[in-house]
């Protein structure tokens, strides 16, 4: 023992053991599907949160001064003055073509769901996980805007994944790229189930497809709709690789997701009620603050999306679009509560 | 060289301050500007160095302070992390005479190799919980190029600390 902690005394062992006692109790005690923040995690949480959506935002100022300004450092001092204008202009054009897109991004998501009976809250993305070992994000909504534990998480792609703990304003979701996600899904063309299950940062595995099940790269996957997380018929990604090995009764099966999570900015929470028909009716709700701070959705090309945050809310009418199908099939899976629409992009 | 008990809880405070400007340094400035694929994981290089350089009957409570600070920017949660830094930290005791961490490249070469211990001390513990253990191989072998490139900051990053806790010589700081 003396040589193993060089100048070994009797306390430092008493201290390691104590230590490694209390970290394999945690360990036990740790649930990686659930997990219920202590206090001193909800402060530091509560702390964090501002710094890291506040950096965020600091990037997007960066981003302004760096596309603005410094590209005209080096102008002629003659020609200072338009070149100002010019800059001015640049700027506007800048951040009215940001803003149109945020519009539309936030657009979107509202119109997405809205057959899903279940309320929605709009959130941002502003932190992701420190440690490689887990896909993590953090969101700017927490239990005051009604968050609660196990809401799913998606976006109009198809589903991000689901919350796993939460503090008062910010959120932890667990995204489906993660090893301890694991999403109850069927395959859209064959109506195979099976489980698919995070692998790496860019793709996902699907387990427990029987080996019979003709399975052909490109198909599409959706959740199933059963356990109680996630709505049937939201999309979870495109099989992209098949392998079925001469023993087995299962096919290993490789799955991408919908989401794109290197472009994750918005996300809509999916909060579970007890009334199907209130949520039906639900469209989000600026009141509840449910919008990233600071953006406001104004009706751009459909004027029947009237939602602002000034305005008394109203709901969203869903954005209807013809449906275009390529190459793989879309439809419209229906449960006696959840009528959600698949769509498809070419 | 002793220390006495202030100075430590003061050197703790700003290796904290510290921890805490990397976490969100890798977890809200890094995706932010495009590095979303790869977390630079900063309190295993802290642990690394103080495993290495601090030679007290308090560094595992030391490592459970960091790591419970830690727990509020990943769901890693502070006993997993713990648990991997005790490992290491026990390691890192045993063969610490066998290895020398005075040059920029052993630096560089002992903390890749520690960091890989740690990944796959977190690796099979999670592996345990979950009762699959196909994805460690592969989960270890992603987080390689992480490895390499927190190892590259190993050198400075030991010197920043290594002001912080005021090394006068090789022998590290004790209490």
């Amino acid at each position: 023992m003396r040589d193993m902690f060089g100048t070994a005394s009797r306390t430092k062992i008493i201290n390691y053991i104590i230590v490694m006692g209390l970290a394999i109790y945690g360990i036990s005690k740790k649930n990686f599907k659930e997990d219920t923040t202590p206090y001193f995690q909800v402060f530091m949480i509560e702390a964090i949160g501002p710094i890291q959506s506040g950096t965020t935002s600091f990037k997007e100022s960066v981003s302004d001064l760096f596309n603005n300004y410094l590209s005209i450092v080096n102008t002629n001092k003659q020609n200072a003055l338009l070149v100002k204008k010019v800059a001015d202009l640049e700027n506007t054009i800048f951040n009215l073509q940001e803003l149109k897109l945020e519009n539309q991004r936030l657009k979107d998501l509202l119109a997405f769901g809205q057959e899903i009976p279940r309320n929605k809250v709009l959130a941002q993305v502003v932190g992701w996980d420190s440690s490689t070992e887990f896909n993590i994000i953090r969101i700017n909504k927490g239990h005051k805007d009604g968050v609660t534990l196990k809401s799913a998480v998606v976006t109009n792609q198809g589903v991000v994944g689901y919350v796993y703990r939460v503090s008062d304003h910010y959120s932890d979701v667990i995204t489906i790229l993660d090893q301890n996600n694991r999403v109850d899904t069927i395959v859209e063309r064959t109506r195979s189930h099976g489980i698919v299950q995070g692998f790496s940062n860019f793709s996902c595995t699907m387990k427990y497809v029987n080996r019979n099940e003709p399975i052909i790269k490109g198909d599409l996957v959706i959740t199933a709709g059963l356990g109680e997380i996630y709505p049937k018929g939201i999309r979870v990604g495109t099989i992209i690789k098949v392998e079925r090995e001469t023993y087995g009764i299962t096919q290993l099966i490789e799955v991408t997701p919908s989401v794109d999570f290197n472009k994750l900015e918005e996300v809509i929470v999916l909060i579970k009620t007890d009334d199907p028909m209130m949520a039906m009716g639900n469209a989000i709700q600026p009141s509840q603050a449910s919008l990233p701070a600071g953006v406001a959705v104004t009706p751009m090309a459909t004027p029947s999306a009237t939602v602002t945050t000034t305005a008394t809310p109203a709901p969203v009418k869903p954005k209807t679009k013809p449906v275009e199908q390529p190459t793989a099939v879309a439809t419209a899976t229906s449960t006696p509560n959840v009528t959600p629409t698949v769509k498809v992009k070419p | 060289m002793r220390v006495s008990f202030n100075e430590i809880i003061i050197r703790l405070m700003v290796t904290i301050i510290f921890l805490i400007l990397l976490e969100i340094f890798s977890s809200a400035v890094m995706p932010a500007i495009g590095f979303k694929d790869y977390t630079l994981p900063f309190n295993v290089l802290i642990i690394i160095f103080l495993s290495f350089r601090f030679n007290s009957s308090f560094t595992p409570w030391l490592l459970l302070i960091l790591q419970l600070f830690h727990s509020a920017f990943s769901v890693e949660g502070w006993a997993l992390a713990t648990f991997a830094a005790l490992v290491v930290c026990i390691l890192i005791n045993y063969l610490k005479d066998l290895m020398q961490v005075s040059s920029m490249l052993s630096t560089i070469v002992v903390s890749a190799i520690f960091q890989i211990v740690w990944f796959l001390v977190i690796a099979t513990v999670i592996a345990a919980k979950n009762n699959d253990f196909s994805l460690i191989l592969p989960r270890v072998l992603r987080i390689i190029p992480e490895t390499l490139g927190m190892s590259l900051f190993a050198p400075l990053f030991f010197k920043i600390l290594g002001r912080v806790w005021r090394e006068r010589d090789d022998e590290g700081v004790s209490i």
